[in-house]
């Protein structure tokens, strides 16, 4: 597990990261979200022990990271803007990653390269920089570390790269525990990776949920009352979110699980009813509304 | 999957990021040189061939061989191609093997890696200097190969090519090493340069500020002892190892470690910073902010001083006043402060907005400045009126300039090497009078300080202030440097100069005739030694046996000279002496046949009438002249006036733009120089009588030499041109005529009457 406590960042007095507190369980793909300047890829940075904390602790498995090729050994960083060397192609990329990461997965790699439709003989500085995100991806992958820091390397990526990249963690995550961490400043590419959403803004961490948490525990339900007073007292019964009516068709966001809700229902006379699936971005947008954000404007732009 | 985490793999991996470096050093050392010196060999010899013509086999082939072994040493020895070479590619290295600190990306890339900083330093420093010695030793080997190949390798050349590559080695690591801290303390390779820059120069800098502010502002500063060059710097450390095995031929140990210890010592820096190095200092302007402020105030401070120094110098020459031109130094020193931390500060921050940031490193710059100047405007710390005293001084050396040269002398080491008059007397002069020499240092610096305050003319009536150098030793091993200006004239300081001068001690240390150095040299038999004595014009040559003799007697003489009888005596002779030594390495092709370059000494020895025994020497040996001319040799004498006061009053009268000298020379920018020439009078003599008065007045000028004790001298206005007869056997060794002059206050009456000027 990497845990993070209370962490603070500062570039020339401007804080970057403040107070921060994750905590990142293993076998979960999780999703670092911040719009751009939240912290996200300090936090990384410090996470891959690039940066040190001006406060606070991170620890990896219990090991601080910083400094600590222990800690570091369980963890493989990409950054925003992978690096890699001079007139290198992918093959000279695995030589070197071989003699830093012991695990390193040579076979799979190429496996990898083919699948990918990357070709190792030909010069990175040749690809374009999907290509590279890509193959900063497999590298990140096969190098056989635990925990697979990703800052921005899904931003670009076309959808079937996306799943092929999804499903590959998926069977890494099942077969040795990998836990990606990917930060990314849009929510919609993130959906359909992560399990656990942590958001940042303005240095701090506003939630961190599991996905599947989130959605159980909010509704969002579609409906139009008999009368006045069904409406009414449904809506005190509910623990709303959000209540947008156009004409006499309530949309409502609830708080609490869906046979809760429904018991509710069943106690006031509907015309219409209907309990809709509700996405990542409308999630996020009911629950830092409450505490008094707008993420479309943190997040969505 | 393979473990290949090993440190050679490390290493191996490295060198294929800094691969054009490889090929940079393999290209010079290990192309370059031995093709380089493949065809300097057969350029020596080609140039060569006519030794075979010219000598035996036998001797031809070892000065063929010399001049090979010479093309080699002069390119594997110190060779200054290479050091500059090594000089480019060490900083080349340092600043590409870590340059990757000055990329987020590639900091990201690296230290997101599993490898400790500390493996990860010494892998990248490793290879810096594997790709300096692998180079240049395989180089180094082809060289020598192709030199055995040639004929032109010996022991010489391998022990001065492997001394030069240890030093080489040594001063590539000092700028190695300085290239790697000025990256560590740098985010960018703009700045990165301008620290190295700062590192090679500061000390420099510096140095020169305080000398030319201890020149402008100190009247007892000498700038012997003073050195400008850094001696924290490893071009400092490596040219005085060079210098010390040009003389001896060997590595001098002390300069190797001090050149060593300086690169351990960077070395540990830059790793230390190396180590506290943040990640996000990638691209800024400086590593560690702490040291901003700092480093901001050492650059300026120092810069505002030199840019008020040469104002000062400016507004002296162009105003002849410094008080007058003040306001100028202050106000361009004030600007320069600003300007400096503006200039800098928008370094920093990249923004010219920047300029305006941090206004108390300005003001603290400002102040810094401000005191550094008063304190040597009104000598704060006191370096002027500084006198040790007496019981705190070991020795001292007492350099007067210009005293007693003879005919131009050279100072020299018990190796031969050249010194000047202040090294000398500091090696080998230690006076322990040292009451005396207080008591003349305190009287000459309280007179010459009133004579200053007062704005005497120094040359004045009331006494000549000669220049001195002082070296103070102190009990406690620190050396002190000082000048004093003494007036010779003074009855107290003639005393006290009696004392001084007419010591052991001075005379081993001033006078070179009196030197045990000169004794050896004149015991080698490889020197080709040519002594004679007379006055400069009547020379006649000595044995060297006459000349050993003479100069032990000489040197048993000398004790009874002092600073008042040398003053008020003119020298009889001089003893003049030339030294050579054929230089071994130096065959070349002269007007008939081989020869070889020289080194060389020369020595003028006053001989004075009350040295008594050296007088009766040469008497018995027939060198000795009662007169300074042979009136049998006399044709006729030209006596020139230049009547130089009728002259100054001429050109006054004619108002002529421009001055005569105190000399008597004219100076004008008018085309016609009528007061000089219309003043000169012209005397010619040819009776026997008229000559043999004039001949005992008379000099030779180069005998006649006003020095530094201001004693006997010759008639300013008065030359005396002597014409010998055709026949007369000067006129064969020496010329058809000789400059002479009157010795002060003795002109012949008819001689002034007859050359007076007349309106």
């Amino acid at each position: 597990m990497i845990e993070i406590r209370n962490v603070t960042k500062s570039y020339d007095k401007i804080k970057a990261v403040d107070d921060v507190s994750v905590s990142i369980k293993e076998n979960t793909v999780f999703g670092l979200i911040g719009t751009n300047g939240a912290g996200k890829s300090t936090v990384l940075r410090m996470v891959a022990g690039v940066l040190e904390p001006e406060k606070g602790e991170i620890a990896i498995d219990g090991l601080p990271v910083f400094d600590n090729m222990e800690a570091k050994k369980k963890i493989y960083f990409i950054a925003d803007e992978p690096y890699f060397f001079a007139n290198s192609n992918a093959t000279d990329m695995q030589r070197y990653l071989c003699s830093v990461y012991p695990e390193f997965a040579v076979e799979d790699f190429y496996n990898y390269l083919v699948n990918f439709g990357l070709d190792k003989k030909r010069k990175i500085n040749t690809y374009s920089k999907g290509m590279k995100k890509q193959l900063a991806l497999i590298c990140g992958v096969c190098s056989g570390t635990k925990y697979l820091l990703c800052d921005e390397t899904f931003d670009g990526l076309d959808p079937v790269m996306r799943q092929g990249i999804k499903s590959i963690f998926a069977s890494e995550i099942e077969r040795r525990g990998m836990t990606p961490v990917i930060a990314s400043h849009n929510l919609r590419e993130l959906e359909d990776i992560c399990d656990h959403v942590g958001l940042l803004h303005k240095g701090g961490v506003l939630l961190s949920k599991d996905l599947e948490d989130m959605k159980c525990n909010i509704q969002k339900i579609q409906c139009v009352f008999k009368t006045i007073d069904d409406e009414a007292k449904a809506i005190k019964a509910l623990d709303i979110m959000k209540n947008e009516k156009r004409g006499s068709l309530n949309v409502l966001t609830v708080r609490g699980n869906k046979a809760e809700i429904l018991a509710v229902f069943a106690t006031v006379n509907t015309i219409f009813f209907e309990a809709l699936p509700l996405s990542l971005e409308e999630i996020f947008i009911s629950e830092t509304e409450v505490v008094g954000y707008d993420v479309k404007k943190l997040i969505l732009g | 999957m393979t473990s290949k985490s090993s440190f050679l793999v490390s290493l191996k991996e490295n060198s294929k990021r800094r691969l054009w470096v490889w090929v940079i050093s393999i290209l010079m050392f290990v192309l370059i040189l031995p093709v380089l010196t493949a065809f300097g060999l057969g350029g020596v010899a080609r140039g060569a061939e006519w030794i075979w013509e010219a000598t035996d086999a036998a001797t031809a082939k070892q000065l063929v061989h010399q001049k090979l072994a010479e093309m080699m040493l002069s390119m594997l020895g110190f060779s200054g191609p290479i050091v500059f070479f090594s000089t480019i590619l060490a900083v080349v290295s340092g600043v590409q093997g870590f340059s990757y600190l000055y990329s987020r990306k590639k900091i990201d890339f690296y230290m997101g890696m599993p490898v400790k900083k500390s493996k990860r330093f010494l892998v990248i420093w490793i290879n810096g200097i594997l790709l300096y010695i692998v180079p240049y030793m395989a180089g180094l080997a082809v060289s020598l190969i192709i030199g055995a190949g040639n004929k032109a390798l010996d022991g010489e050349v391998l022990y001065t090519a492997a001394s030069a590559f240890l030093a080489n080695l040594c001063l590539y690591l000092g700028v190695y090493h300085l290239a790697i801290l000025a990256l560590m303390m740098t985010g960018n390779i703009v700045i990165t340069g301008f620290g190295f820059l700062v590192f090679c120069f500061y000390e420099f800098m510096v140095r020169y500020t305080l000398v030319g502010y201890k020149q402008e502002f100190f009247d007892y500063y000498t700038y012997y002892g003073t050195k400008e060059t850094p001696g924290l710097s490893p071009f400092t450390m490596y040219g005085n190892l060079v210098n010390v095995f040009d003389y001896k031929n060997v590595i001098d140990v002390k300069y190797l470690f001090f050149l060593l210890l300086f690169s351990l010592v960077v070395g540990l820096i830059s790793y230390g910073c190396y180590l506290k190095r943040p990640a996000e200092a990638a691209g800024k302007a400086m590593t560690f902010g702490i040291t901003r402020p700092f480093i901001k105030v050492l650059i300026t401070v120092p810069t505002a001083l030199v840019a008020g120094l040469m104002v000062f110098d400016r507004v002296n020459m162009d105003f002849n006043d410094s008080k007058e031109g003040i306001g100028w130094v202050i106000f361009i020193t004030a600007l320069v402060v600003v300007l400096g931390s503006a200039l800098i500060q928008v370094i920093y921050e990249f923004d010219i907005k920047g300029a305006l940031h941090k206004k108390r490193d300005i003001l603290i710059s400002g102040a810094l400045t401000a005191f550094i100047f008063i304190a040597f405007q009104y000598d704060i710390f006191g370096y002027d009126d500084y006198i040790p005293s007496p019981d705190k001084i070991e020795s001292i050396a007492f350099i007067p300039e210009n005293y007693e040269q003879g005919t131009g002398s050279m100072y020299f080491d018990s190796d031969g090497s050249y010194l000047t008059a202040e090294g000398y007397a500091e090696k080998y002069m230690y006076l322990q009078n040292t009451d005396t020499l207080c008591e003349l240092i305190k009287l000459s610096m309280d007179g010459h300080n009133e004579a200053v305050k007062k704005n005497e003319d120094m040359e004045a009536d009331k006494g000549h202030w000669s220049y001195s150098t002082l070296i103070y030793r102190l009990k406690g091993g620190r050396t002190v440097y000082r000048a004093l200006w003494v007036n010779v004239d003074d009855e107290r300081s003639g005393q006290l100069l009696d004392e001084i001068i007419g010591s052991d001690e001075f005379k081993k240390g001033y006078m070179i005739g009196n030197s045990d150095n000169l004794n050896r040299m004149l015991e080698k038999e490889t020197y080709t030694i040519t002594a004679s004595y007379g006055n400069t014009i009547y020379m006649e040559r000595m044995s060297l046996n006459e000349l050993k003799e003479l100069l032990e007697i000489y040197q048993r003489d000398l004790a009874l000279a002092n600073f008042s009888n040398v003053k008020n005596n003119v020298p009889t002779g001089v003893i003049e002496l030339a030294v050579s030594e054929e230089l071994p390495w130096s065959v070349y092709k002269g007007a008939s046949g081989i020869a070889r370059s020289t080194r060389g000494w020369e020595l003028g020895i006053n001989i004075y009438p009350f040295y008594e025994e050296s007088i009766a020497y040469l008497k018995n040996h027939g060198y000795y002249m009662d007169t300074q001319l042979k009136m049998e040799d006399i044709a006729s004498i030209q006596v020139v006036n230049d009547n130089s006061e009728a002259a100054r009053k001429l050109a006054k009268e004619q108002e002529l733009t421009g001055d005569v000298s105190a000399e008597g020379v004219f100076y004008s920018t008018a085309s016609k120089v009528a007061g000089y020439d219309s003043a000169r009078v012209y005397a010619d003599y040819t009776k026997e009588e008229q000559l043999k008065e004039i001949a005992e007045g008379i000099y030779p000028q180069e005998l006649v030499q006003s020095d530094w004790d201001w004693g006997k001298d010759l008639e300013k206005d008065y030359r005396a041109v002597i014409y010998f007869k055709a026949d007369s056997p000067i006129t064969k060794y020496y010329g058809a005529s000789a400059t002479y002059g009157f010795l002060e206050g003795q002109v012949p009456d008819f001689v002034r009457e007859d050359t007076a000027y007349k309106e």
